[in-house]
C-alpha cells in the first residue's frame, strides 16, 4: 500500500499501513523459493487443494463454534497468506475482514519477529483495530506454518466474539468518546506458543468477557480451524514439495492480478466519488456526518482516498483497516467476482491515500467498538457507490457488473441482553435481517432477500433458531413491498421486516438499535435511494390477548398500546411482557430512472403482490386498464407528461 | 482511443470538435467534461421525507437537515442522477471519466 508522506502509520498512534518492504528480524527464516515451472495438472490440483483447505478452515469454525453469530450467520473470515503476509485467498464470508488478516500478520512480522519471536506452533491473537481489525469484537488469530525451520505461509481467521468486555453487553459501546471507554484492545499476543495454549493469556482475554464460556468455545473453534488448515498445508507440502506449493501460491496471486489488470483495461481513466451521511456520534447527539470515498483510476492501478469525510467524533469511527477492508470488499464484488476468493491480486492493484483523523480513518484514541454495526456497512456502502459509478463507465461486459448501494447501516441488527428462559445471562445479536437484499444493477433487478453482497456466505438465522436461543417469539418476518424505496429502471431486491414479543422471560434490555432519521442510501445513475431502516417499539399492548384468541398480529398499528418515541440510537430500552417491537432491513438502491422501467416488469411486481397499482402509477407512471393489464398508450402519455412536468417544475 | 464513454443508460462523454462533452441520449449537450454535468441539469430539491411513499421520517427535525436532489436532462426530462445531501452542500462531482 502506498503511504501518505510524513505520517507514521504504525498501528499505535494511527492505523497500520505496511511498507512495501517489511522490516523483519533476520532471526526469522522465510521460505521464499517458488518453482516457476509447475506443470498445469499439478498446478490445478494444488490450487484447488489450497482453496479447499481454506473452505475446510471455515467449515471447522462454523461446526465447532456455539454463538449464533458465528455458527448460523457466519460472521467471520479465514484466509491463507504468503510468508510475508500477502493474502492469497479468502473464504466466502465477511469480505472486509480479509485484508485485515493481512494487516495483522504483516504487523506481527515487523513487530514480533525479533522479540518474542515467531516460531513453529505459535498462534497470535489480535483485536486491536489500530493494528488491523474492524472493531475489537472481530478478533483475529494468525498462525505461521513452518517447513523445516522456514516460515512457509500463514493461516488466519477473524471471528466475531459475542462479548469482549467494555461497558456495554455485546461490547458495542455507543457512548464511548475515547478508546478507554471501549472494550480493551490487545495488540498481537502469542496465545499459543510452540503448540501449547498460553492459559494465562487465554484467561486474560476471556476475563474481559461477560460470556467467557461462550467466547472460549468460539475461540477454540477458531484455533481448530487454524490447526486443520495448517495440517492440510503441511500434507500438501509433503506430497509436492515446498517449492512447488509456493510456486502454485505465487501463481494463484499472479493470475488473480492479471485478471484484475484485464478488467482495469476496460475502465477509462478518471475519478469517481461517493458521499453518504450518518448521524448521532453518540446517543442524543443531533449531528450529521459525512463519509466520502474517491477513486482515481490511472492505467493499471486504483488510488483510493477518503477526502471529504468528517473529522473523527464520538463513537462512530473506524481505523485504516476498516477503510481499506470495506473498499476492497466492494471492489472484490465488482472486479474480482470471478476469482473464487483469490483476492491477493486485486489488493496489489489498489493504493490507499487515506486522510487520517477522520471517522473512516481515525487516529488513536478514537473508540472503534461500534464500527462493526455502524461504520463498516457505511464504508462498504460509500465504496460501493464510487466503485459502481466507475464500473458503470467501463466497456461491456464489465459495466453490467456495477451494483447499486446497500443500506448505509445495513446489518439491520439489534443487540440485546438479559436473563433468558433458562435463567442464564445472554447477549443476543439478531441477524434475522441478514436475509439482506441484492441491489439493482444496470441490466437486472436485484434479488429479493438475496443476502448481503459483501458476506456471500452469510445466512439469516431462522425464526425458530432465534426463539431457541433467546426468550422471544416472532410475530412475523416478511418481505418489504416494492414501492418507491429502491425503485428504478431496475429495482432493488426487497428487504424484509419482522416483529417480536418476549416469551419465557419477564424483561430484557435492548441496547443497540437503529431507527434512521432520514434515508442515507444513494440511488445509482437516476435510481431511487433505498429505504429508511426503522426500529419501532409499542409498549403495554394487547398482544397477549390477541395470541390467547388465536390471532397473530401482523401490524404494530393493529395493536393497542403506546408508541415509544425513537431516535436513531438512544438509551437502552427495557422490553417487557406486553411490548412488541419491529425492525426492518430496507430495500437497497435502485438503478436508472423509474420512468424508464419496462412496464411489463412493473406488471409482474403487481401480479406477484409486491407492488400496489397505486404505487405503480405514482412511482413508475404505469397505468393499468380495467382488465388489469398495462394500458400501453396511457402509460406512454403519462410518462411523457411526467418528464415535461419535471422540467416545468424546475425552470 | 475511446471516442465515447457511456455512463449508465442516458449519459455519455463524447468527443465533439476535439473536446470531451457530456451528452444526453436525447442529444442535449450537458457541457464540457471539465465541469460537473450536474451544473447543466435542471435540479429539483425536495425533502428527504418526500422521495415517495415510505420515506417519511419519525424525526422531522433531523430529516429537515437533509434534502433529495434530482438532476434532470433539460432536453428530455430524464432523471440522470440523484443525491441525498445536506441542505446547502455543493453538488458532489462524482463522475469524472477521462476521454
Ligand atoms: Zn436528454
Amino acid at each position: 500500500m502506498e503511504q501518505t508522506a510524513n505520517i507514521i502509520w504504525d498501528g499505535v498512534a494511527r492505523g497500520y499501513i505496511p511498507p512495501d518492504v517489511l522490516r523483519i528480524s533476520p532471526k526469522l527464516q522465510l521460505h521464499t523459493k517458488g518453482a516457476a515451472d509447475v506443470d498445469p495438472i499439478t498446478y490445478e490440483v494444488a490450487r484447488n487443494t489450497l482453496l479447499n483447505i481454506n473452505l475446510e478452515h471455515g467449515q471447522t469454525i462454523q461446526k465447532l463454534s456455539i454463538s449464533p453469530i458465528t455458527m448460523l450467520v457466519r460472521d467471520f473470515q479465514c484466509a491463507i497468506l504468503t510468508e510475508n503476509g500477502d493474502v492469497m485467498c479468502l473464504g466466502p464470508y465477511l469480505l472486509y475482514l480479509g485484508n485485515m488478516l493481512g494487516l495483522i500478520t504483516k504487523w506481527i512480522l515487523e513487530n514480533r519477529s525479533e522479540e518474542p519471536g515467531i516460531e513453529d506452533g505459535d498462534v497470535f491473537l489480535c483485536n486491536d483495530p489500530y493494528v488491523g481489525t474492524s472493531h475489537q469484537q472481530d478478533t483475529g488469530l494468525t498462525c505461521p506454518v513452518f517447513w523445516q525451520g522456514e516460515l512457509f505461509c500463514w493461516v488466519s481467521n477473524s471471528v466475531h466474539y459475542s462479548d469482549v468486555g467494555g461497558p456495554m453487553p455485546g461490547s458495542f459501546c455507543l457512548n464511548s468518546n475515547t478508546i478507554w471507554e471501549d472494550p480493551p484492545c490487545f495488540p498481537p499476543i502469542k496465545l499459543m506458543e510452540r503448540g501449547q495454549i498460553r492459559t494465562d493469556l487465554e484467561q486474560l482475554f476471556l476475563r474481559q468477557s461477560r460470556l467467557p464460556d461462550t467466547v472460549a468455545m468460539d475461540l477454540h473453534a477458531a484455533i481448530a480451524g487454524l490447526s486443520v488448515a495448517k495440517e492440510r498445508i503441511i500434507k500438501l507440502i509433503e506430497r509436492y514439495g515446498p517449492d512447488t506449493v509456493k510456486g502454485v501460491m505465487n501463481r494463484i496471486i499472479d493470475a488473480g492480478e492479471l485478471a484484475i489488470e484485464e478488467k482495469l483495461q476496460l475502465i477509462p481513466d478518471g475519478r469517481w466519488s461517493e458521499r453518504v451521511y450518518t448521524e448521532a456520534a453518540v446517543p442524543g447527539d443531533r449531528g450529521i456526518y459525512a463519509s466520502q470515498i474517491n477513486i482515481i483510476k490511472e492505467g493499471g492501478f486504483l488510488y483510493v482516498d477518503n477526502e471529504g469525510t468528517s473529522p473523527q467524533v464520538g463513537a462512530i469511527n473506524n481505523t485504516y483497516a476498516g477503510l481499506a477492508g470495506g473498499t476492497l470488499a466492494a471492489m472484490t464484488i465488482m472486479l474480482a467476482y470471478d476469482l473464487a476468493g483469490v483476492s491477493g491480486g486485486l489488493y496489489r492493484r489498489v493504493k490507499f491515500r487515506p486522510v487520517p483523523g477522520t471517522i473512516t480513518c481515525a487516529d488513536y484514541p478514537a473508540p472503534i467498538s461500534i464500527a462493526g454495526q455502524f461504520n463498516m456497512p457505511m464504508v462498504v456502502a460509500t465504496a460501493t457507490g464510487a466503485v459502481a459509478k466507475m464500473v458503470a463507465c467501463a466497456d461491456s461486459p464489465l459495466r453490467e457488473k456495477a451494483i447499486a448501494m446497500a443500506d448505509v447501516h445495513a446489518y439491520g441488527g439489534s443487540i440485546f441482553n438479559g436473563i433468558n428462559q433458562h435463567g442464564q445471562f445472554f447477549v443476543g445479536m439478531n441477524a434475522g435481517m441478514a436475509v439482506g437484499a441484492l441491489p439493482a444493477s444496470p441490466v437486472r433487478d436485484g434479488v429479493d432477500t438475496g443476502g448481503l453482497f459483501w458476506v456471500p456466505g452469510m445466512e439469516a438465522a431462522n425464526v425458530e433458531e432465534n426463539e431457541l436461543a433467546w426468550p422471544v417469539l416472532t410475530l412475523y418476518r416478511r418481505h418489504n413491498t416494492a414501492g418507491a424505496a429502491g425503485a428504478g429502471r431496475f429495482r432493488s431486491g426487497l428487504g424484509a421486516e419482522e416483529a417480536w414479543v418476549l416469551h419465557g422471560a419477564p424483561q430484557m434490555s435492548m441496547e443497540v438499535y437503529m431507527n434512521e432519521s432520514f434515508v442515507k442510501n444513494q440511488g445509482l445513475l437516476g435510481g431511487n435511494p433505498g429505504g429508511r431502516s426503522f426500529f419501532q417499539v409499542k409498549k403495554n399492548t394487547d398482544v397477549r390477548l390477541c395470541l390467547a384468541e388465536g390471532k397473530l398480529p401482523q401490524n404494530l398499528a393493529d395493536l393497542s398500546g403506546g408508541d415509544v418515541p425513537m431516535y436513531f440510537k438512544g438509551p437502552p430500552i427495557t422490553l417487557e411482557a406486553n411490548d412488541v417491537w419491529s425492525s426492518n432491513l430496507p430495500n437497497f438502491a435502485g438503478y436508472g430512472d423509474p420512468l424508464d422501467r419496462d412496464p411489463a416488469l412493473v406488471a409482474i411486481d403487481v401480479s406477484e403482490g409486491k407492488l400496489t397499482t397505486a404505487d405503480a402509477q405514482q412511482v413508475y407512471a404505469v397505468i393499468f386498464g380495467a382488465d388489469g393489464s398495462v394500458d400501453e398508450e396511457n402509460t406512454r402519455a403519462c410518462r411523457a407528461g411526467r418528464k415535461q412536468a419535471r422540467l416545468a417544475a424546475c425552470p | 482511443m475511446r471516442q465515447q464513454i457511456c455512463i449508465g443508460d442516458n449519459l455519455r462523454l463524447e468527443r465533439r470538435a476535439g473536446e470531451a462533452r457530456f451528452i444526453c441520449s436525447c442529444d442535449r449537450d450537458l457541457g464540457t467534461g471539465q465541469v460537473n454535468f450536474k451544473e447543466h441539469c435542471r435540479v429539483k430539491e425536495s425533502s428527504s421525507s418526500d422521495i415517495g411513499p415510505g420515506y417519511a421520517s419519525s424525526d422531522p427535525e433531523m430529516a429537515g437537515q437533509m434534502c433529495f436532489r434530482e438532476f434532470f436532462c433539460p432536453g428530455c426530462g430524464v432523471r440522470l442522477t440523484t443525491e441525498v445531501a445536506l441542505v446547502g452542500s455543493p453538488y458532489l462531482w462524482d463522475i469524472q471519466p477521462k476521454l
